[in-house]
């Protein structure tokens, strides 16, 4: 009997999801409605694996969320890293 | 209280922090929780800890913590102000042994027995000094190089010639069997102040069932015969041994380490197989999967810690590679895992042919019909047209591990790099990314030994510092 | 500096008489010392008070100060100074009274302009001897007034040319990237070693001892352009009350941020002026910081950082720290206690600092016996 969830897409984004697709082997499929994603496991798949693959997406999403809020000042640093030194001050 | 760019992960029941710079804390995951959301409520020590290692900056420092930052992150790319120091010199495909497991496209076809002649060879020596690093490292490698002795010879004196000029420093290495090994080539060796690095792949019947005799004589019997020569009419600072782990070798890591203790040996490279390329027909038979290689890595690096806390000092080079980013301030200098990728940038291979390539592995990937990542050649090229030329800028931009899909928010990227011909292999190939999965259980193991045991830390940064176990201890 | 009392002869001195003692005569009762003055033709003598005949041109000690040949002198309000001895391992030229910091742990009070220094250092440059090897630049602070410290270096190369400076700096003038690189046309790397003060790996510890905000981002830049220029550093950390427990961490942070530094000393603390004035915030006895010294001296073993231990009796350091004690504490300092008589470390160890407040003298001093067997040394 394979597990089927559904996630709606303002709790989980697409590249979440993706990522945790990528890393996971508890799904084999996904599908999109214009407010959910469902998640179809493998066959012989208990409700356990499903959970595990939901946190997985919000981990996801927490990752994604923290490394946009650095994305700035990452910059900034490869900046001041790779340009060229004129002066030192 | 503001985050400087960080990354993180689990290891055990902590969480891992790392910032651009390769500095790296342990969090429990409720203070990690805290770091995120309330850093101002972290316990004084920790939070001064954080402030120190820059994961965290009081606001009114911000410009110093930038500057400070970026000073730190030139250091650990500070390889990229230098430009090909590594050159790799193929002087023939002939050899005088037949490894099992043998990638470097050795044959013994009379046709295959392609070698660089005097004219090529000249090119390459004119391209290799026009590199602006003023240190050089010059790698003699084949099939078997000793047997195109005059050859390197040649070179070497050529190279001398031209120094005259350049003033460069020059450092020459020689990756050879040592299954020859002349008066001639000693005294050669000793003037030019060669590094050697050899093969040992571990006690005598591993060695012999992965290498084939020598004339009568046991291959092992004969490395070690003129081993020992070199250590005693040479310096055993000047050899290197590696050892190239087969089926055979898999379960018996441990007694490999004991066979390079016992012949006086203060460091061993443990390397896995080549599953690509030439090696690939025979790689059914003595492979092994990524899994068993790990596991059986982890239990030979227990024994290796456990030998130098008994006062054996035995360095492991790969697990050294990752240390090195981790613990000190500065990049691995080895050039196959760093971020920009070596290939042709740090590192540069010329084949028998003058053909340039950016790393061994192009070179081999080109020896099996596709030519992908070949530069140009040393015969028909401009220097401008190799080493500034759209290819290799192509190649590259699509090895960041910084930007990389599969590295995305990964807490390692700092000590880990791509190896541009693998990953064109896998993505052919359709597996996932095994490198990543080796370096990453490998580097997760090291976090773990570090945060769970100081006389791991000691015995690692003994490696690092050369200085033994003992005298680390206060 | 250290100093003694001196009746002036009758004759009218200049404000500041420098002089060098050209020879040193034990034939009398007493030691009689023949001074030749800067400036001045005829010579002076220096001698006991039942020695000195009337003259114009006699000096006498109340105690013998032990001067030996070369020693260079000050003769001022009463006092004679001695600015440099051979014998002495702390010789140092007070370039300026001014600091740009305040540290709350500053033993020296007096940091009022004093114009007449710059006079009375070229005469100390010029009557030092011809074999000297080593000289500090010290203050206040030597670099804050920049063209006199430049002036004080060329001057010194001027005489002797292969001398060994060691300039004790807070470093933060050097922030400025001019400064270092004039400085760099000036001062020799080969002969000249730098020792810059850092009070912790953060800066809310590092400013709150110099009681100069931005003096911590200051100092990073200017080590930066110290290493640019290939100078030898030397980091020296003070153990204060506010900074022990970081000792530790402050390690990894030379390590990690200042690979270039070629040792770290860490210092321990002379209760005077201001340390003395605000003992219950800088003050930490010894026993309470030790632990932290220990894991800070493995941490620096085991990344192969050259560490010294400064102005510490050795008795009160457990052994595996014994080895990286120096006796650093200025000869004229140093003070031992009676137990010290019996110690078999008396020779090896600094002492402690006899000009701390008493109550901050070291008082569980326990003299050391070692034993001398075929195998080594034992205690």
């Amino acid at each position: 009997m394979s597990e089927s969830i559904t996630i709606a897409k303002n709790v989980v984004s697409k590249r979440a999801l993706l990522l945790a697709y990528g890393e996971s082997n508890s799904t084999s499929s996904i599908e999109e409605t214009d407010t959910h994603w469902v998640l179809t496991g493998p066959k012989e798949q208990d409700s356990g694996l499903s959970n595990q693959f939901f946190r997985l997406c919000m981990e996801k999403e927490v990752k994604l969320a923290l490394e946009e809020s650095m994305a700035p000042l990452r910059e900034i640093l490869y900046r001041k890293a790779f340009e060229p030194i004129s002066k030192r001050n | 209280m503001t985050k400087l760019p960080f990354r993180y992960g689990r290891i055990q029941d902590s969480m891992l922090v790392t910032n651009e710079s390769g500095q790296f804390y342990f969090l429990s995951i409720p203070l990690f929780r805290r770091f995120i959301s309330d850093p101002d409520m972290l316990p004084p020590n920790i939070k001064n800890d954080l402030i120190s290692k820059f994961f965290l900056v009081e606001d009114e420092s911000m410009e110093f913590a930038l500057e400070e930052s970026a000073i730190k992150l030139r250091t650990k790319k500070a390889f990229l102000s230098t430009f090909t120091e590594l050159h790799i010199i193929v002087l023939t495909y002939a050899c005088n042994s037949k490894c099992i497991y043998c990638h470097a496209s050795s044959s013994t076809d009379a046709k295959e027995h392609h070698m660089l002649t005097m004219a090529t060879a000249r090119r390459v020596c004119e391209y290799i000094m026009q590199s602006p690093s003023t240190t050089l490292k010059i790698e003699f490698q084949g099939g078997e190089p000793t047997l195109e002795f005059n050859i390197m010879m040649f070179i070497v004196e050529y190279i001398t010639t031209l120094n005259v000029l350049y003033r460069k420093n020059i450092e020459y290495v020689v990756c050879t069997n040592l299954l020859v090994f002349s008066q001639e080539h000693l005294e050669f060796y000793k003037k030019h102040s060669f590094c050697i690095s050899t093969s040992l792949d571990g006690p005598r019947d591993i060695h012999d069932t992965n290498r084939t005799p020598y004339n009568t004589q046991s291959n092992y019997s004969k490395v070690l015969e003129n081993y020992q020569k070199v250590c005693a009419e040479y310096s055993p600072d000047r050899v290197s041994a590696l050892l190239t782990v087969s089926k055979y070798s898999l379960p018996r890591l441990r007694e490999c380490v004991d066979a390079y203790v016992d012949h006086g040996f203060r460091s061993i490279f443990i390397r896995s197989l080549n599953p690509y390329g030439l090696a690939e027909k025979t790689l059914g038979e003595l492979g092994y999967s990524l899994e068993d290689f790990l596991a059986a890595y982890k239990d030979v690096l227990d024994y290796i810690l456990i030998l130098n806390k008994e006062g054996i000092f035995i360095r492991e080079e790969l697990a050294s590679i990752f240390l090195q980013k981790i613990l000190t301030p500065f990049s691995s200098g080895f050039v196959d895992i760093q971020s920009p990728p070596g290939a042709g940038i740090s590192c540069v291979v010329y084949d028998t042919d003058g053909g340039v390539y950016p790393s061994d592995e192009a070179r081999m990937l080109a020896r099996c019909g596709d030519d992908s990542f070949r530069l140009g050649s040393v015969l028909s090229d401009t220097y401008q047209d190799i080493f500034l030329g759209e290819k290799l800028q192509k190649l590259i931009r699509g090895n960041l591990v910084e930007i990389e899909a599969h590295c995305y928010g990964c807490p390692y990227i700092p000590y880990c790099g791509i190896d541009p011909v693998r990953k064109y292999q896998e993505t052919k190939l359709n597996v996932p990314y095994q490198s990543c999965k080796k370096y990453s259980q490998i580097i997760t193991l090291l976090f773990s030994e570090l945060k769970n045991n100081p006389d791991s830390e000691k015995v690692f940064f003994s490696w690092l510092t050369g200085v033994s176990y003992e005298e680390l201890c206060l | 500096m250290k100093r003694f009392e001196v009746i002036f002869p009758e004759t009218k001195m200049p404000l500041q008489a420098i002089g060098k003692v050209v020879r040193k005569s034990l034939k009398a009762p007493t030691a009689r010392y023949a001074i030749q003055m800067y400036g001045i033709q005829r010579s002076f003598l220096l001698c006991s008070k039942e020695d000195a005949r009337r003259g114009t041109r006699i000096f006498q000690y109340k105690a013998d100060p032990c001067l030996h040949e070369g020693d260079v002198l000050e003769f001022t309000e009463g006092t004679c100074i001695i600015h440099f001895s051979s014998a002495s391992n702390d010789n140092c030229l007070l370039v300026s009274n001014e600091c740009n910091e305040r540290c709350i742990n500053c033993p020296q009070l007096d940091r009022t302009r004093n114009p007449l220094l710059s006079e009375r250092n070229a005469q100390i440059i010029a009557l030092l001897p011809g074999d000297v090897h080593t000289i500090a630049l010290s203050g206040g602070e030597p670099t804050v007034d920049f063209p006199v410290l430049l002036q004080v270096i060329k001057r010194l190369y001027a005489h002797h040319p292969s001398i060994h400076i060691d300039i004790l700096t807070n470093g933060i003038t050097l922030a400025d990237y001019d400064k270092a690189t004039e400085l760099s046309n000036i001062l020799k790397q080969e002969t000249s070693t730098f020792c810059i003060t850092l009070y912790g790996d953060i800066h809310a510890i590092h400013d709150a001892h110099t009681r100069v905000a931005g003096s911590f981002a200051k100092l990073h830049t200017a080590l930066h352009h110290l290493a640019y220029y290939g100078y030898t550093i030397e980091i020296r950390y003070l153990i204060t009350k506010m900074n022990y427990d970081r000792l530790p961490s402050f390690i990894e942070y030379v390590y990690d941020n200042f690979p270039f530094v070629d040792h770290v000393s860490l210092m321990g603390m002379e209760v005077s002026g201001d340390a003395a004035i605000n003992a219950e915030q800088v003050f930490v006895p010894c026993e309470t910081y030790i632990p932290f010294l220990l894991v800070a001296l493995q941490k620096a073993v085991m990344r192969d950082v050259p560490v010294f231990i400064y102005n510490h009796p050795v008795c009160l350091l457990p052994k595996q720290l014994w080895r990286f004690t120096v006796a650093s504490i200025s000869d004229w300092k140093t003070g031992y206690s009676k137990l010290c008589e019996e110690c078999d470390l008396k020779g090896y160890c600094g002492g402690f600092f006899t000009t701390s407040n008493p109550e901050y003298i070291p008082t569980n001093i326990s003299p050391i016996s070692l034993n001398y067997s075929d195998e080594g040394v034992y205690v």
